[in-house]
């Protein structure tokens, strides 16, 4: 495939048959809902995380202190 | 006898914290794989729609999308009805664990469907009782999530999130026969239907692993929820320690 041909298949994917700005938002929208899925669960594990090890270390030392 | 040992296992928040672990990876590759060759398919492979042109492309996101919202549903109410007959706690965890995925998944459902229906109908919305429905339903995980917020004991806001989950739970058959039961605007089924699907395989094939990886996302996406949530919900410091 020469570059001129590249580019023009590229020109039309893009142009979709004049369709383009609705499938490429409903594409870009699943693409952002996707993104926006996998930070958000990644971020409330890691915060979870943190607040379990801060409980582990608050308890640890509670026990430090109840010992005579 | 097997099979209630397994039930019960489900129920205890160590093991299920294990298990969502390993099905995250699990759950991601597939589904990260079969995304990738389907929207290939679809954007690239597949011909035009002899009628819609290339607008039908957005099948490949927004009937996925309906599918996992449908899901993520039924998942989330059966998970609550089972939390509010056996008070299994790590069962409420699920169900809270799937509303956020439902939600965002009915959300692309519906802008999708929408950003279809302007080339296609002519407009960007019409009160058609499968669009009305979808709303309704994207109402219900709002709600249901809304709910929860609203209590600050946890217990509390999973009895009574629960209740709606199970009484919403009646809007599923609604959105999949509510094109059969009323004139809709909606086209019918385009895959399970009566006599088989109605396109040719090359646009069927990556539909399907559209299907199949949006299936997989989810799990990935609930899998790694549940664990925060299971985490949030355990006071005991012995398995944390193993685990955090």
């Amino acid at each position: 495939m020469s570059l001129q041909s590249f580019i023009q298949f590229f020109v039309q994917f893009i142009h979709m048959g004049g369709y383009g700005p609705y499938i490429w938002t409903a594409y870009g929208l699943t693409a952002g809902v996707y993104l926006w899925n996998i930070l958000s669960a990644r971020r409330l594990h890691t915060s979870a995380v943190m607040r379990a090890r801060q409980r582990l270390i608050a308890s640890a030392e509670s026990q430090a202190l109840e010992r005579p | 006898m097997a099979t209630w040992v397994w039930f019960h296992k489900l129920a205890s928040p160590p093991h299920i914290y294990r298990i969502a672990g390993r099905l995250t990876l699990l759950f991601t590759v597939p589904g990260v794989l079969a995304l990738i060759v389907g929207l290939y398919g679809g954007l690239v492979t597949a011909p035009a729609d002899y009628q819609q042109g290339d607008s039908f492309r957005i099948i490949y996101v927004h009937a996925p999308a309906a599918w996992l919202s449908l899901l993520c549903y039924t998942a989330m109410a059966i998970a609550a009805a089972v939390g509010l007959v056996w008070r299994m706690k790590v069962a409420h965890a699920f169900a809270a664990a799937t509303a956020p995925i439902g939600a965002s998944f009915a959300l692309v459902c519906l802008v999708s469907g929408s950003l279809w229906g302007r080339p296609m109908w002519g407009t960007w919305w019409v009160w058609d009782a499968r669009l009305t429905s979808q709303l309704v339903l994207f109402f219900l995980y709002l709600g249901y999530m809304a709910l929860r917020h609203s209590f600050d004991d946890l217990s509390r806001a999973d009895r009574a999130s629960g209740v709606l989950a199970v009484i919403g739970l009646v809007n599923v058959p609604i959105i999949h026969y509510s094109v059969y039961w009323w004139s809709t605007l909606h086209q019918g089924s385009t895959v399970l239907r009566a006599g088989g699907p109605s396109m040719p395989p090359s646009m069927l094939v990556p539909l399907l692993l559209c299907f199949f990886a949006y299936t997989c996302c989810y799990g990935a996406l609930v899998c790694v929820r549940l664990r925060a949530e299971v985490l949030n919900r355990e006071r005991s410091p012995n398995w944390l320690s193993l685990n955090a």
